[in-house]
């Protein structure tokens, strides 16, 4: 068993996101009308991204006996329909920005983002569905797969943005794991690895304990991202305390509104009710301050230590069935890159 | 993990990340539930790198087999589509029709005309001709009737009318041989049968 260092995870990384992305040119080509749509749909994929779905996705299948070329079409539409909730997440958070740039609906109007993000998602599964490598019976198991990514993930996203309008305030951390856990475990880290596993090992790996093991890293995942809003000077692309701006409800916030006194979480529900638009910095500021004191940082780092942990503990079981290969040392290394990222 | 308060020291962050996982596990299994047992191919216990490996190759070349059969049965069906559905399209060959009645009886059938032609025919006139036995007798019915006796049909169109004659009282027992015709559809002559009983 060896661990890569980070830089190879990285560099791992950057190689699978460069090989999904130049697959995935088949499927975004231009047609008309190209300055309305088919411009807009490119613009995301085009800013890169981690490449974590479609890395642990290729990793998985290589794992089990399969090829990249097998598997790189699923990756393909992963990635896809990852930047398509990305443009609709945007939309609904009201995000200014999106890898560094402005968000599509903030460079091109509602309207056109909405429409350019439905153009994607419903184009998403066209690189599977034409996949001729692909055996009908493995095709059909994988939209099977690709429609339940879609069920949790908008069902994880509508716990989000309906506890936002009906001002939920009495969640408690479990209440995150399910919201993480549905709108980002899944289509994140679980369904690579399930899609990966399925491919690789032509639809007879057992998928339980390696759907554990995502799950696990997902919820590390999720934790990280959370944090990393909230550290300061963090170059992940994101408007900095974007998700306290946003009232998301990032482990941290749950946290808080459960150790606050009353009058600091009327405050607080007062400050979430506010649109992002009119919410000061000094305010956000105000809300990172009550994190630190009321220890909702440090209880988030524990938590994402304690995920990093299991994942690491449940690495093994999930791979029990394959053979020890560079493929699962990758993936062990991804379980650190992910809690030490800074992006 | 504890719903609001973490641990404190090493024991206590221990017993935190227990009950982390815990709650994790519990979430994770209740999702695991919602998902259609029938697509995980979760077919049983693990079975270890050399089993796995073995099936995976197994179900490799069985889905192979079976999408290639499924291609031949496939273009096989097309053929024999084809073939049918072609041999119909140029089977001018128009259908016997048989009538049958007693002498004083009316006796009725539909024929089919097919449009052979590529082109509308907006209109053509049915009609059916003299029946004539065997030993050359030709019937004389009290009343022949085509209805419609005029419409028109489409390319490649096939359709339908009601033939009818009303046997005389008197006519010799026998079959009598006639046809429909369709002016202006020289193809398209019906082969019609009354048997007199």
């Amino acid at each position: 068993m060896t661990e890569l260092p980070p830089s190879a995870v990285a560099a791992e990384l950057a190689r699978y996101a460069a090989l999904t992305r130049s697959a995935m040119e088949e499927f975004l080509v231009l047609g008309r009308p190209s300055e309305y749509l088919y411009e807009l749909i490119r613009e995301y994929p085009d800013r890169g991204g981690k490449g974590i779905r479609p890395a642990v996705l290729l990793a998985t299948c290589q794992a089990y006996g399969g090829e990249v070329d097998e598997g790189v079409r699923a990756a393909v539409s992963l990635e896809m329909l990852h930047n398509a909730f990305l443009i609709h997440d945007d939309i609904e958070d009201n995000s200014p920005l999106r890898r560094g740039l402005p968000t599509l609906h903030d460079r091109h109007g509602l309207g056109l983002a909405l429409n350019a993000g439905d153009a994607l998602a419903s184009l998403a599964l066209q690189p599977v569905r034409a996949d001729s490598g692909l055996t009908g019976r493995l095709r059909d198991t994988l939209i099977s797969e690709f429609s339940t990514v879609i069920r949790h993930t908008t069902e994880g996203q509508a716990l989000e943005l309906g506890w936002r309008r009906d001002e939920v305030a009495d969640l408690v951390p479990s209440d995150y794991i399910e919201l993480a856990g549905k709108k980002t475990c899944w289509y994140t880290t679980v369904a690579p690895l399930r899609m990966g596993a399925i491919i690789g090992s032509h639809g007879m790996a057992t998928l339980g304990a390696l759907s554990r093991f995502g799950f696990y890293l997902g919820l590390a995942f999720q934790t990280r991202d959370d944090l990393l809003d909230v550290e300061r000077d963090s170059p992940h692309g994101k408007a900095p305390l974007g998700d306290i701006r946003e009232g998301k409800h990032t482990l941290l916030l749950i946290h808080l509104m459960t150790t606050v006194d009353d009058g600091e979480r009327s405050w607080l529900a007062n400050f979430l009710r506010t649109p992002s638009s009119d919410k000061t910095a000094a305010d956000c500021a105000r809300v990172l301050d009550m994190m630190e004191q009321n220890g909702s940082v440090d209880f988030a780092r524990e938590f994402e230590a304690d995920m990093a942990a299991a994942a690491r503990a449940t690495i093994g079981p999930a791979f029990a069935d394959v053979p020890p290969s560079a493929h699962v040392d990758f993936l062990r290394g991804l379980v650190e890159f992910v809690v030490d990222r800074r992006s | 993990m504890t719903e609001n308060v973490a641990g404190s020291g090493p024991a206590g962050h221990r017993r935190a990340a227990s009950r982390a996982v815990a709650a994790a596990d519990l979430v994770f299994d209740s999702i695991m539930q919602s998902v259609d047992p029938d697509h995980t191919t979760q077919l049983g216990a693990p079975t270890g790198a050399h089993q796995l490996r073995l099936r995976s190759s197994l179900a490799r070349s069985a889905d192979r087999y079976a999408d290639l059969l499924q291609r031949v049965v496939s273009g096989f069906a097309d053929e024999i589509s084809e073939t049918v559905v072609g041999a119909a399209a140029n089977n001018n060959a128009p259908t016997d029709v048989t009538l049958s009645g007693r002498p004083g009886a009316t006796a009725g059938a539909f024929v089919w005309i097919h449009n052979t032609q590529a082109e509308l025919l907006p209109e053509f006139r049915l009609r059916l001709t003299d029946l004539t036995h065997a030993d050359g007798h030709r019937l004389n019915p009290v009343r022949r009737e085509i209805n419609p006796a005029v419409f028109g049909a489409s390319a490649l169109e096939r359709r339908s009318a009601w033939v009818s004659v009303t046997v005389p009282a008197d006519a010799r027992a026998g079959i009598y041989y006639g046809h429909v015709l369709a002016e202006g559809l020289a193809d398209a002559a019906v082969s019609v049968r009354l048997v007199v009983t």
